[in-house]
């Protein structure tokens, strides 16, 4: 994996069909780690998505590192982990079986180190569980642990710390840190908290032209 | 209800066109079980009405959570609403669950009452009819009330234990996994499926063996209609499944294209069952020499593909679509022993 990863928004227009959210937006994210920050509504769950590829710009573009989130969108996602803070949609799975389907679409992953997250997590013996019966914390250090074992490009972190327990979040802002050092990542994460790791860049939504 | 209501109605002119008859059929022997009850004398009479009357109430036990989902339940519970209101709002929900039966009820005692039979003593017949309904009524109400004025109980899970959440080396696959598991869990289509196709086989068992009291034609009709709903079911999983992948995938690195069109493939393989056993038995006993055989068997064969494969089109389309394999397998398939 190659250090300074790059992703370049131009000109994004992205719209629900009862409001525009960004016409124009231009941004750079760069390695290491960005905080994302905004008021409620303005748009950073949703650009989130967009840079996940969860969501398609309506108009202008992403790149990683060259890769179009549309016209390369395989490569591109594959570069990519989005962890959201929506409930657990894949009702029918078990935590193991969620697992299990992730590391089938991410082949790279870690197995290793996805032990070791789901260890340090205090996760690591739920896997008959339906994800539907884990709690908000729980399915959360799941996410955490995948999104760490994952050799991303691109880490997008929604409200990470939500639901975590005092001892998880120790781990998160650990590994985070420790990932951010390294920066061979872009790792952008939004959270209304304070941050207890510096983190390379802030990008303030409020201000930043482009956002309706 | 609307949904249903609106889908009903799109295809209400294919539904009457091929139920018509059949259905007008039924409907004159509605309300004869309580007739004949009415018609013994009072002791055996008075019990069997009010069987009668409770049996006919169960199906809104198994509707109970579609009218009162467990959401609604569960929402519905912590407000302040007054025990007389939740009562008198189930027992209009009961009424109009109720007025399609009442309705046939009416129609029945319309056609029977104009044939008058020696059996059939008028007054008893409408008053034992009557009491009937009233009961259905009331049993509905009170399963109403009752499902809505609580919160459904969680029943205890079996104990999962400690399994590790780490997969092991051996992996499913994401079709494994987003299709075929999602068919045996927590209510899915699975189960329904083995049942219908266990029915296709009894029912072409049926046809194939002939017995005594029979016609062989009853036996083609219902192996063959069973047939064409099983793959209608299957295509309806696949098309309802795909569409959730599709909605959940928007940032995983597959092709869901290429996933779905897989998925088609294993729903065909898993559809192409039913055609299977109606062929191995129809073989059994010599059905398939003849030209109607071979139609049949062709028609049996291209309609689980032609439906799982076929663009959805309209709901309306889709209605005609399965009406008319319906209707061709029935017809070759009844000319077979002729």
């Amino acid at each position: 994996m190659g250090l300074n990863p790059s992703v370049d928004v131009a000109d994004l227009g992205f719209h629900f069909a009862t409001r525009s959210v960004f016409s124009g937006l231009t941004l750079r994210f760069g390695p290491g780690l960005t905080w994302l920050r905004g008021r409620n509504g303005r748009g950073k769950t949703t650009l989130l998505k967009l840079l996940g590829g969860a969501l398609a710009p309506s108009r202008g573009h992403i790149r990683l590192d060259g890769l179009d989130s549309e016209r390369d969108a395989l490569a591109y996602r594959r570069l990519t982990f989005h962890c959201g803070g929506d409930a657990p949609a894949l009702d029918w799975l078990t935590a193991c079986e969620w697992l299990e389907l992730h590391l089938a679409l991410y082949v790279e992953a870690d197995r290793a180190a996805l032990g070791r997250h789901l260890d340090a997590f205090h996760i690591a013996d739920l896997g008959a569980q339906p994800v539907t019966g884990l709690s908000l914390g729980q399915y959360k250090k799941l996410q955490l642990a995948l999104a760490l074992s994952l050799p991303a490009r691109l880490l997008l972190l929604d409200e990470p710390f939500n639901g975590l327990d005092a001892q998880a979040v120790g781990v998160l802002e650990r590994c985070v840190a420790q990932r951010a050092q390294a920066g061979a990542t872009c790792i952008v994460l939004t959270s209304h908290l304070d941050l207890r790791i510096a983190p390379a860049a802030t990008l303030d939504l409020d201000a930043q032209p482009g956002v309706l | 209800m609307a949904q249903l209501a609106a889908r009903l109605r799109s295809s209400a002119e294919i539904v009457v066109l091929v139920l018509g008859p059949t259905f007008l059929g039924l409907l004159a022997f509605a309300a004869m079980p309580a007739m004949l009850a009415a018609a013994q004398p009072l002791p055996l009479a008075l019990p069997l009405l009010v069987l009668h009357g409770l049996a006919t109430s169960l199906p809104v036990a198994v509707l109970r959570p579609h009218v009162v989902p467990a959401h609604v339940r569960a929402w519905l519970h912590p407000l302040p609403v007054p025990p007389g209101l939740l009562l008198r709002a189930s027992a209009a929900v009961a009424a109009l669950l109720i007025a399609p039966l009442a309705l046939a009820y009416a129609a029945s005692l319309a056609v029977w009452l104009t044939q008058r039979p020696g059996w059939l003593v008028p007054a008893r017949a409408v008053a034992g009819t009557g009491l009937s309904l009233l009961l259905t009524w009331t049993c509905a109400t009170g399963l109403l009330a009752r499902g809505a004025g609580m919160p459904q109980r969680a029943r205890r899970a079996p104990d999962a234990g400690a399994a590790a959440t780490l997969p092991s080396a051996s992996r499913a696959g994401p079709l494994v996994l987003l299709y075929w598991r999602p068919l045996w869990r927590r209510g899915g289509t699975g189960p329904r499926q083995c049942v219908l196709l266990a029915a296709v086989a009894g029912a072409a068992a049926l046809w194939m063996t002939g017995p005594q009291g029979l016609p062989r034609a009853l036996g083609a009709i219902a192996a063959s209609a069973l047939l064409v709903l099983l793959a209608h079911d299957v295509d309806q999983t696949l098309r309802t499944r795909s569409a959730r992948v599709r909605a959940l995938a928007g940032g995983w690195p597959i092709d869901v294209g290429a996933l779905a069109w897989r998925a088609r493939g294993m729903a065909v393989l898993g559809a192409m069952a039913a055609p299977a056993c109606v062929t191995v038995l129809g073989g059994a006993a010599g059905t398939w020499h003849g030209t109607a055989g071979r139609l049949y068997l062709a028609l049996a064969w291209s309609a689980p593909p032609l439906l799982v494969l076929t663009p959805p089109f309209t709901a309306r389309g889709r209605m005609a679509l399965i009406a008319f394999a319906i209707v061709l397998l029935c017809a070759t398939g009844s000319k077979l022993w002729d």
